[in-house]
């Protein structure tokens, strides 16, 4: 997960314009480090966090790959981040070849007078330069750029989009021309991303987790010896298929190393490597032993492992659990970017179904093998819930004479003036024909999916005729 | 690494201008080399990049910066300019500078404004003091030419392949077949041979047959049987079925058949547009026809040991037989081919402007030129632009490339080692993407120490996408000293060292030199002698010796291939390459005057080589120790950068060292 973690993207942030970037406000160098991190100085753009971690089944919250992190450390800013992103508005794209300068960067005083309240609001987010306040903080809906046009008079504003709340971090104008005014500006908004319920994290060794749980501090479980408590809890049942032994071992060495406050060689293949008199000596020693060994001289157990307490239930835990450091990367897949919710919204206008994608507020496709699913569960009206009723559901006239859908019309009668005073005229607003047939009677009303109705247009338009036959069971 | 050296490098413990170091610089190093290899010469000249006059050009300073470029969302740009030279029958040459439009400059490469500045006056320029370059600026985002994975150049490549045999009766590819705007033509051998040289069909026969053996089959480096001379003799024969007999007739054959197709005046007489054709298509690396007629029997005899099973057919997907196609390369060959195609159409509307107004005065320059601009020569750069803008590469030929899109990635910043691994990932090719097969995907033992065993993607890339290992360098037109390589200089320096050593050199048509006793000996896929079996690891020994005593215009990054004899393996020889593009890493030499110097070799040479592990111990090898040639450098040596950074990650199982490497 090296290549997704939210890190220090650029250390010159101010003078870039980028789209998006993940930035993590606390980062720190890790204490297991191989050859090649100070080679290639990777610590001049650092990307994850040394948490205390403990392996243990606790709470129920760390099933399949979740797990739990202190509330109380989250909120002393552990792996606490933010995303800029970066709007570009470029009036010079607006105007046609030719024309000269229509469209300014400006606040519009003037329609104070005509539209009453709405300058006043829009006088705390943008100043009078069409541009917004650095440092202004912004929900959905506010403005945070005002074009004039000079023509007209009007004012145009950009309102936020999503969700977030905003804080404007940065403007920059940008020149088109030597005489000309201002044309072109980049906005840059950071939004703040703390650890949510559903963020992603992952160790330097593949294992990867959402965070399901904050917990508190108090209810965590404590060290009988130190009176610590692990940053981060991780289920034990993550390692024995993964066999990710890289991990276990950056535990204890970590833990040695922030003990004695030096950094730990973590290289791989060490015992491979050229000068024979170091590794004469180590080749015998593991480094189980090695790092255990140092472990004993500062008092923990050798094994790594150390006595704990129920956070909860106060009492002591049967077993030893195994606690150490381990360096944790925060991944950029955060559940504020991801989720999505609908009942009602937008629909196609050709099939009159939900439409597709998270930022139109569209649905997520129940597909065929979701189907196949509902079909094995015997689950028939909830099937036809899903398929028919909350989808594209429509009910259509069709003469029960010809069986055509598609010949069938509504006639709009025309309703005398003295037919209305009375209260008198037809019951139903208007009455359906079959064009074919030319009658009104037996038509019927079907409830169908639209999408069907659009299938027997197609078929028309290739000469195919969509008969239907209505009946009773 | 000692425990006071790790402490040391604490972060803060340097000073705030920390610039990117040595070794961070060398990975960036195949991309900024290249591309001033694309910019080093006289004309066309490429200037710095500067402000237009309308980009604001108020400002005192009027470089154009590349954090100005970022952002403004313009495009990192420096003006073309080149010289137009119209030559009148026989007349002077009138040169007229043009202007070609404002080309994508690399940042940091020589034509940048932030090469060679230190810390301090990076940060005054408004960039980070770590700031690597390697990458283009187009409309404010940061993009980078990926690199590719070629088909070697230069080298014979024996395939087995059904689909040569489908195309005719007693075909089995007795034919050369030469690529022509896309289109194939299958020309018959015997024709070339004749068309080549002025040579007897005796010396043809001899030449071809002389590596026919009257050893048993399955000793060793046998190459030859008894079925090449009735071979020979076919083809032979094709060249007199057509009749024709002497090398005029040949060329004026092919001429007359390619006449149309090529873009040639049409004063040339069809024997000139032969000479034409295998100038400019057949073997275009080498020059005089002597080394092409060389080369082809040399390819004659791998065909027909290929044939007979005495060679084994090469495998097409092992990174012997590949190399990588660098960012400049690219540009130059896109570049040239612009200008070309902008200079056709040049001729096109002058020719139109001729016969439509009677007026039009050919010696007047100023009307050409005004003629010449309506088909403006900014459109070569505005071509380049959009090349990277979109990775699109649009040409009529394709450039030879099986892809015509995904040259171009952005470079994202989302993080320092997904933004590294960028500049050190190489593609096989998007065509290899919808292949069925898998064979491509697989990683081959002869990626050792190139490719990064564990950094590759998992689901549809996996296994075309690659990145280099940290050590892993690429070789450029630039030498180790910074200026472009000479290669005929090259050739005699390397040609004159092997004389010294007994070889044969190719001037001297010796028909009967063939293996087992004599081997073949190959420079960039040219001939230049032959040499005696026995002699040849002497010779090795010693060009080995050449590259690290850093003998006068013997390149320290040559690769000397020496393929022995063995039964039923691959084709024999003595292959040396000098070329760019290609993959190289250090290893230490064992020789008694190098001991402990390292040296660099290639992915073709590795093959045969036998090189030991640096614990000392012999490592799967029995008794390696005592003959190995080499030593590893360290174990780190086979990951990438990326692969490198994961804490003890020989624990772990691998697929949990993929995911840590993931895209």
């Amino acid at each position: 997960m090296g290549k997704q973690t939210m890190g220090t993207p650029c250390q010159a942030l101010q003078y870039r314009a980028d789209n998006k970037l993940y930035r993590i406000q606390t980062p720190q160098t890790p204490v297991a480090r191989t050859d090649n991190w100070p080679k290639f100085n990777v610590d001049q753009f650092p990307t994850g966090t040394n948490a205390v971690v403990a392996v243990l089944a606790y709470t129920g919250y760390d099933m399949e790959d979740a797990m739990i992190l202190n509330k109380s450390s989250v909120e002393r800013g552990m792996f606490h981040g933010q995303i800029y992103k970066t709007e570009t508005i470029d009036l010079t794209k607006m105007r046609r070849k030719g024309d000269g300068v229509v469209n300014v960067f400006a606040r519009s005083d003037a329609a104070a007078t005509k539209k009453g309240a709405a300058p006043v609001q829009n006088s705390n987010f943008v100043d009078t330069d069409g541009l917004p306040y650095i440092g202004q903080i912004m929900v959905e809906g506010n403005p945070y750029c005002s074009v004039l046009n000079t023509v007209t008079g009007n004012a145009k504003m950009s309102k936020l989009k999503g969700g977030d709340k905003a804080v404007v971090d940065f403007v920059a104008a940008v020149g088109t021309g030597p005489k000309e005014p201002m044309q072109k500006v980049s906005i840059r908004m950071r939004y703040g991303r703390n650890p949510v319920i559903g963020d992603k994290f992952s160790s330097r060794h593949g294992q990867k987790g959402v965070l399901s749980q904050q917990w508190p501090d108090i209810d965590m479980p404590f060290s009988a010896v130190t009176g610590m408590r692990p940053d981060l809890i991780i289920n034990p049942h993550a390692f024995p298929s993964r066999m990710t032994i890289g991990m276990l071992l950056e535990s204890v060495a970590a833990k040695v190393g922030a003990l004695k406050g030096e950094f730990v060689n973590a290289t791989p293949f060490q015992k491979s490597a050229s000068d024979s008199k170091s590794s004469k000596k180590n080749k015998d020693e593991s480094l189980v032993d090695k790092y255990g060994r140092q472990l004993k001289e500062y008092g923990f157990n050798y094994h790594g492992t150390e006595v704990m307490y129920s956070g909860v239930l106060g009492t002591e835990m049967t077993c030893e659990i195994y606690m150490g450091v381990v360096y944790y990367q925060r991944l950029r897949h955060m559940v504020g970017d991801k989720y999505q919710v609908r009942s009602t919204g937008a629909v196609n206008p050709v099939t009159r179904q939900p439409v597709k994608g998270r930022k139109f507020g569209g649905g997520i496709r129940f597909g065929e093998m979701e189907r196949d699913s509902l079909l094995a569960h015997g689950a028939a009206y909830l099937l036809h819930d899903r398929l028919h009723t909350c989808s594209d559901y429509h009910t259509a006239d069709i003469c029960v004479r010809c069986g055509s859908l598609l010949s069938t019309t509504p006639v709009i009668q025309q309703k005398s003036s003295a037919a209305f005073a009375v209260g008198l005229g037809s019951s139903k607003g208007s009455k359906v024909v079959c064009r074919v047939c030319s009658s009104s009677r037996d038509i019927e009303l079907v409830a169908m999916p639209y999408v069907f109705r659009y299938l027997a247009s197609e078929l028309a338009a290739m000469n195919i005729k969509l008969t239907l036959t209505i009946g009773n069971g | 690494m000692g425990k006071s050296k790790m402490n040391a490098a604490r972060m803060g413990s340097q000073g705030p201008e920390v610039v990117a170091p040595e070794v961070l610089m060398d990975l960036m190093k195949p991309h900024i080399d290249s591309f001033d290899y694309f910019v080093d010469r006289d004309k066309p000249v490429i200037s710095r990049p500067m402000k237009d006059q309308k980009d604001g050009a108020l400002s005192l300073d009027q470089r154009l910066l590349p954090a100005e470029c970022r952002m403004g969302g313009f495009s990192y740009r420096g003006t073309l300019t080149a010289d137009l030279c119209i030559q009148y029958s026989g007349g002077n040459v009138i040169r007229s500078s043009m202007s070609f439009g404002r080309m994508p400059i690399m940042v940091k490469s020589s034509l940048c404004h932030l090469r060679g500045l230190d810390g301090r006056k990076m940060i005054t320029n408004k960039e980070e003091a770590m700031e690597m370059g390697g990458y283009f600026i187009s409309n404010g985002i940061e993009r980078l030419i990926r690199l590719l994975i070629i088909q070697k150049r230069n080298l014979v490549v024996g395939v087995k392949r059904a689909t040569f045999r489908n195309r005719g009766s007693a075909y089995s590819d007795k034919a050369v077949m030469i690529r022509l705007r896309k289109q194939e033509f299958l020309i018959p051998i015997g024709l070339i041979l004749k068309a080549l040289v002025d040579t007897t069909e005796r010396e043809i026969y001899e030449q071809l047959i002389s590596v026919q053996s009257e050893h048993d089959k399955s000793a060793k480096g046998v190459v030859g049987s008894q079925f090449i001379s009735q071979r020979a003799r076919i083809i032979l024969e094709e060249a007199q079925r057509l009749n024709l007999f002497t090398r005029i007739q040949c060329l004026q054959y092919l001429g007359e058949r390619f006449k149309h197709l090529l873009d040639v005046p049409a004063s040339y007489s069809f024997a000139k547009v032969g000479e034409k054709i295998l100038e400019d298509y057949i073997l275009v690396n080498l020059d005089s026809p002597r080394d092409k007629f060389n080369m082809i029997i040399f390819m004659l005899h791998k065909l027909f040991a290929l044939a007979d099973g005495l060679a084994a057919p090469d495998n097409a997907d092992a990174l012997q037989h590949h190399e990588i196609l660098l960012p400049g390369h690219l540009l130059t060959m896109f570049v040239k081919e612009r200008m070309q195609e902008w200079l056709y159409r040049a001729k096109a509307l002058l020719v139109k402007e001729m016969e439509e107004k009677p007026a039009f005065n050919l010696q007047d320059s100023s009307q050409v030129h005004k003629i010449i601009e309506k088909s403006p020569a900014s459109d070569v750069s505005k071509k380049v632009e959009y090349l990277l803008a979109t990775g699109n590469l649009v040409s009529p030929s394709g450039l030879d490339l099986q892809q015509a899109s995904g040259f171009t990635l952005v470079a994202e910043k989302l993080n320092f080692l997904r933004y590294i691994s960028h500049f050190r990932s190489v593609h096989r090719g998007a065509f290899f993407a919808t292949l069925r097969t898998t064979t491509v995907r697989k990683l081959l033992p002869e990626s050792w120490g190139f490719m990064c065993p564990v950094h590759t993607p998992d689901g549809s890339p996996c296994g075309l996408l690659n990145h280099l290992t940290a050590a892993c360098i690429i070789s450029t037109d630039l030498d180790a000293r910074g200026v472009i390589k000479n290669p005929l200089k090259i050739r005699k320096a390397i040609t004159s060292e092997l004389v010294s050593l007994g070889m044969l050199p190719s001037v001297l048509s010796m028909a009967r030199v063939a293996p087992p006793d004599f081997l073949t000996v190959h420079l960039d896929g040219r001939i230049i002698g032959h040499m005696r079996t026995l002699d040849i690891p002497g010779a090795v020994g010693h060009l080995r010796h050449c590259k690290l005593a850093k003998v006068l215009d013997i390149p320290v990054d040559l690769e000397v291939a020496y393929v022995p004899c063995t039964s039923g393996g691959a084709y024999p020889g003595l292959y040396l390459f000098s070329t760019p593009g290609r993959l190289l890493r250090p290893v230490k030499s064992l020789s008694s005057q190098h001991k402990g110097e390292l040296e660099l070799i290639g992915p073709y040479e590795q093959a045969y080589m036998e090189i030991r592990c640096p614990d000392g111990t012999d490592g799967g090898t029995a008794g390696i120790s005592a003959y190995a040639s080499h030593e590893e450098t360290h174990a780190l040596a086979m990951l990438s950068v990326v692969a490198s950074l994961t804490p003890w990650s020989d624990h772990n199982q691998s697929p949990r060292n993929m995911y840590q490497c993931q895209v």
